[in-house]
């Protein structure tokens, strides 16, 4: 009964917007307090599992993210997927797409797709006629198809907490991830097909060599 | 509360200062020790200690900078529900009750640095770890006073934000 009336309190708290670790931390509080241990246990815990040698990968990767979406990176990108398959039908939906998973892989999953690459695409996106809904829709989706290919930072720290090889869970990821990249491409192709739209001109972009070094 | 609040952006600013250094030497130490490794079949041994440790800083220094702008990850389906006093007095308990968990995080690993201290555990060679972890507690302390701060601004704050 108490455990139950403790569990909706937490909830309740969770739903009212207290930080997630503070709800985390009160329960290993609390557990480890029933279960009569002291509570710098749940530090030497921390301390534990905070100073493993894989998780510089975090804040090094998150700062390569920012590095990139600060420096045109995401400019690029989508110039150059726009030269690759700008040509299609649906060719833009399919640029975002690449790009969004291209760019979440480099940078760990860490999460700045979205700011770099969504603004940047988003505008374009309702200038070449795509609706407000699939736009949003395609950009939030694609935002996490990264997630699945290495060095994606959530799969470190899965394998981390839950002591799995995190090299066997990349090598599981990647044919997941290449089939979403897949099927949601084929599904952007049909849904442009089907909205009647035409390829517009300005889809198709040369690539330009100097972008490589500029 | 104004005069707290002048203290607390001077104390963010030194965080931020302190961020930026131990980032920008993380990346350093690090590229060197791969750079060590991969063309010179060398390496610091200490090296990754103290990269471990510098990543124990960055995250609690960051996380006590959040605590400051109110950037923890958090739900908020329900207090969007609320609004003028009711919002006002939420905001005020959960800061409170964030500022207690963090209080008691604080204890305990002020604890299990004072442990680490007396059973001498070193982090390599004749290096004691303990000053290397006195940042969790520091850090669970500042993040507690900041969101006591937070709790009190928002009960200052005016209609309508």
């Amino acid at each position: 009964m108490d455990i139950l009336i403790i569990g909706i309190i937490l909830i309740l708290l969770a739903l009212y917007g207290t930080p997630l670790f503070v709800i985390i931390s009160a329960i290993a509080l609390l557990a480890f307090h029933a279960a009569g241990i002291d509570s710098s246990a749940v530090i030497i815990e921390l301390y534990r599992l905070a100073s493993q040698p894989v998780l510089i990968a975090i804040p090094l990767f998150t700062f390569a993210g920012y590095l990139l979406a600060e420096s045109n990176t995401p400019q690029r990108l989508v110039n150059l997927s726009r030269a690759l398959f700008g040509w299609m039908p649906g060719g833009l939906a399919i640029v975002a797409l690449v790009s969004c998973a291209v760019f979440t892989a480099f940078t760990g999953a860490s999460g700045v797709t979205i700011i770099a690459l969504g603004g940047l695409l988003y505008p374009v996106m309702i200038q070449e006629k795509y609706s407000e809904d699939f736009s949003l829709g395609l950009l939030t989706a694609s935002g996490n198809l990264g997630l699945l290919f290495p060095p994606s930072l959530p799969i470190i720290l899965y394998g981390l907490v839950s002591q799995v090889s995190i090299d066997k869970l990349f090598v599981a990821g990647v044919l997941p991830g290449i089939l979403m990249v897949a099927l949601l491409s084929v599904y952007s192709v049909n849904f442009f097909k089907r909205s009647g739209n035409e390829i517009p001109k300005s889809g198709i972009l040369r690539f330009d060599c100097r972008s490589i070094y500029l | 509360m104004k005069i707290i609040n002048k203290i607390d952006s001077w104390i963010a600013r030194i965080e931020d200062w302190i961020l930026v250094s131990l980032v920008i030497s993380m990346v350093f130490l690090a590229f060197l020790q791969v750079v060590l490794r991969n063309f010179f079949d060398l390496g610091i041994i200490w090296g990754d200690i103290l990269l471990r440790h510098i990543v124990l800083w960055v995250g609690f220094i960051g996380a006590s900078l959040a605590t400051k702008n109110n950037k923890h990850i958090n739900i908020d389906v329900f207090k969007r529900l609320h609004k003028g006093w009711p919002k006002k007095i939420i905001n005020l308990f959960i800061n409170l009750v964030a500022a207690f968990v963090s209080g008691y995080l604080a204890h305990a690993a002020y604890s299990f640095v004072l442990d680490e201290k007396e059973f001498e555990s070193i982090i390599f060679n004749d290096i004691p770890a303990w000053p290397f972890q006195t940042i969790i507690p520091s850090g669970f302390a500042l993040m507690g006073i900041r969101f006591i701060i937070s709790g009190l601004n928002a009960l200052a704050e005016k209609e309508g934000n």
